[in-house]
């Protein structure tokens, strides 16, 4: 374990931003915060980073006495903004000698840095003159400089064009061999691709905390969808084979067999009752399923 | 005390790269040595403004070096105190403005090392304007007028500094409590006339006010010697200037969010 | 014009070629900026001809920062 967060609560004048929020960070893990807008991960991993003071609650890096964890950690803010007027280059040697960074690592750390964020050739150019995603990369940079032992990212690639967003999501998931990050989203598709655990947050409660695949095992509930010509009111809740069952329209259905049936069963089933069936599907991927059904609780 | 450094070294940078280091003492420069020539051609531009009847003329007395100096002085007083507080009010509220302060706070630096490198810089680029200004006026006023000794210059130069010092820790005190950088400026302005109003409304219970700064200066221009109310001044501002940059300090740390 | 003559140039010098650094400098970082607050035009017409005050009002809040 590197971080346990106990109770964790913050108010912003009318709203409740995040209530007695507790996990533990696991040291090595990759941990996505999903959420839908306004769900309070902003909120979480500003006080996380030290940026935000909560109103109760504690924080706790295992086996650092200091209260002041700040070595420990780098953050990506959601809009990272730097001082305009210095070079990309200038900012790191600022950011790294306030990390503390000895002066003769500061030099090859920088270079490294710059070199593992691709912005080598843009080193020496204005920072008001940045892309977005320069800027996002630039923003990387200077959490990963010192090498933290948490890394924390605050959406870090909803701003992005699509190959941007890919481009970044490999150097996180480069990152995960040599540090713990944790960073928001609330796009499933990007935790799925490089995380191994998701924390779900809606209206500042966790809502559910665990891996992907214990996600989809948990939620899975409706892998079979079926669409046939006729109305099937009245004959799906007749059938016995079927554990559960959710209609789309009247025409379409989403159906759970238990597991000792196949699904040919369920479908001579619907052919014996006269139903034409023009859509049979086992559905893959039905993680959006189950996010959505979390964050509906 | 590396990170202050790193910091302070940052301040520096940036006050020259937006041009603050150039603007800054060249306006305090035209405003001082304007005094002195002013002064000189008086008979001149009142000629060329040309209302006077015909025949009619005026004698302006000469004013001695002593007298030209507190005008000057009087000068920074009024347009120099907003133009200082115009270059601080920013400092602070800009990078809380836009996020800047941000990517330096999630890093290990303390309350005391960002306002302290913010102040410090700040005083760096205004008392050497003053020092630059000052200087050259006295130089002109030695050209054209009674030369002054430079001992008597030197005192009340540094009698002045201190209200530079008074209007920096301020402005920095007020741009710790408000985001607004204009309702800085405002603040920080309303509250030096403020004092500077009280102190000439009750002179008795404002000795130890720094609003009474440039009548000591000026004093010290014309009498010539350091009176006990001087160092009463500059004890009282000295003492409440470190106030201010200690009551600053205890507002940042108790922010909830930059 | 004569009163012109009974003026020491070599003293008012300083003062015209600080007042010219300045607007210069004022001019130089107004067409450099990206953006201005309030039309660029209007603070190039301020420097130059709103004396000394023109720059100051520039520098103070004429740019805009991101």
């Amino acid at each position: 374990m590197l971080v346990n967060i106990d109770n964790l609560s913050k108010q912003f004048k009318e709203k409740r931003a995040v209530s007695n929020l507790s996990f533990t960070i696991r040291e090595g893990s990759c941990i996505a915060l999903l959420g839908p807008n306004g769900a309070g991960k902003t909120t979480t991993l500003q006080m996380l980073a030290r940026l935000l003071t909560p109103d109760s609650g504690a924080i706790q890096f295992k086996g650092y006495a200091e209260k002041d964890y700040r070595p420990l950690i780098g953050f990506l803010p959601q809009h990272p903004s730097f001082f305009n007027w210095m070079t990309g280059k200038e900012f790191l040697f600022f950011a790294g000698k306030l990390s503390s960074i000895p002066k003769k690592q500061l030099q090859a750390r920088v270079q490294e840095t710059l070199r593992f964020v691709s912005l080598e050739e843009a080193m020496n150019k204005k920072i008001g003159g940045f892309s977005g995603g320069m800027k996002q990369r630039l923003g990387l940079a200077q959490a990963l400089l010192h090498k933290p032992k948490l890394l924390i990212l605050d959406e870090p690639v909803s701003a992005l064009d699509p190959k941007g967003r890919r481009d970044f999501l490999h150097l996180i998931e480069e990152l995960k061999q040599d540090m713990t990050v944790l960073f928001s989203t609330h796009i499933l598709h990007d935790a799925e691709q490089i995380c191994d655990e998701v924390l779900i947050l809606q209206d500042g409660c966790l809502k559910w905390k665990g891996s992907l695949p214990a996600l989809r095992k948990e939620f899975d509930l409706l892998p079979i969808k079926v669409q046939t010509e006729e109305p099937m009111n009245g004959i799906i809740e007749q059938l016995e084979i079927i554990e559960d069952y959710e209609y789309i329209d009247a025409k379409t259905v989403k159906v759970r067999l238990p597991e000792y049936v196949h699904h040919n069963e369920f479908l001579q089933a619907l052919i014996n009752r006269n139903l034409s069936v023009t859509h049979f599907e086992i559905m893959q991927d039905s993680l959006e399923d189950a996010y959505m059904k979390v964050v509906r609780q | 005390m590396n990170r202050f450094l790193t910091l302070l070294h940052k301040e520096i940078t940036e006050l020259m790269r937006n041009g603050k280091l150039i603007w800054l003492p060249i306006v305090l420069m035209i405003i001082g040595i304007s005094q002195p020539l002013t002064s000189y051609y008086m008979p001149q531009i009142l000629d060329m403004a040309g209302n006077l009847p015909e025949g009619a003329s005026i004698t302006i007395p000469t004013p001695t070096g002593e007298e030209v100096l507190s005008g000057a002085m009087s000068q920074y007083g009024t347009i120099g105190t907003l133009l200082f507080a115009l270059a601080t009010m920013n400092v602070i509220a800009q990078e809380r403005q836009n996020g800047s302060i941000t990517l330096v706070m999630v890093r290990p630096v303390n309350e005391w090392q960002y306002l302290g490198s913010k102040t410090v810089a700040q005083l760096a680029l205004l008392l050497l304007s003053l020092i630059l200004s000052y200087c050259l006026t006295w130089y002109y006023t030695n050209l054209l007028f009674t030369p002054v000794d430079w001992q008597v210059m030197l005192s009340s130069l540094v009698m002045y500094c201190f209200w530079v010092i008074f209007v920096v820790c301020v402005t920095i005190f007020v741009g710790t409590i408000i985001r607004q950088s204009s309702a800085i400026a405002g603040v920080s302005l309303l509250f030096l006339a403020l004092i500077s109003l009280l102190t000439s409304l009750l002179p008795k219970f404002m000795e130890w006010s720094p609003g009474n700064i440039r009548g000591e200066a000026t004093k010290l221009l014309v009498e010539q010697q350091w009176t006990e109310s001087a160092w009463t001044v500059i004890g009282s501002t000295a003492t409440l200037s470190l106030l201010l940059f200690i009551a600053g300090v205890m507002v940042m740390k108790k922010y909830k969010r930059y | 014009m004569e009163v012109l003559n009974d003026i020491n140039w070599a003293l008012v010098a300083p003062l015209l070629i600080l007042q010219a650094i300045l607007t210069i400098s004022a001019l130089v970082s107004c067409i450099k900026q990206k953006e201005t607050n309030g039309p660029k035009w209007m603070w190039i017409l301020l420097i130059l001809f709103v004396n000394l005050f023109g720059a100051i009002l520039y520098f103070v809040i004429g740019r805009k920062n991101s």
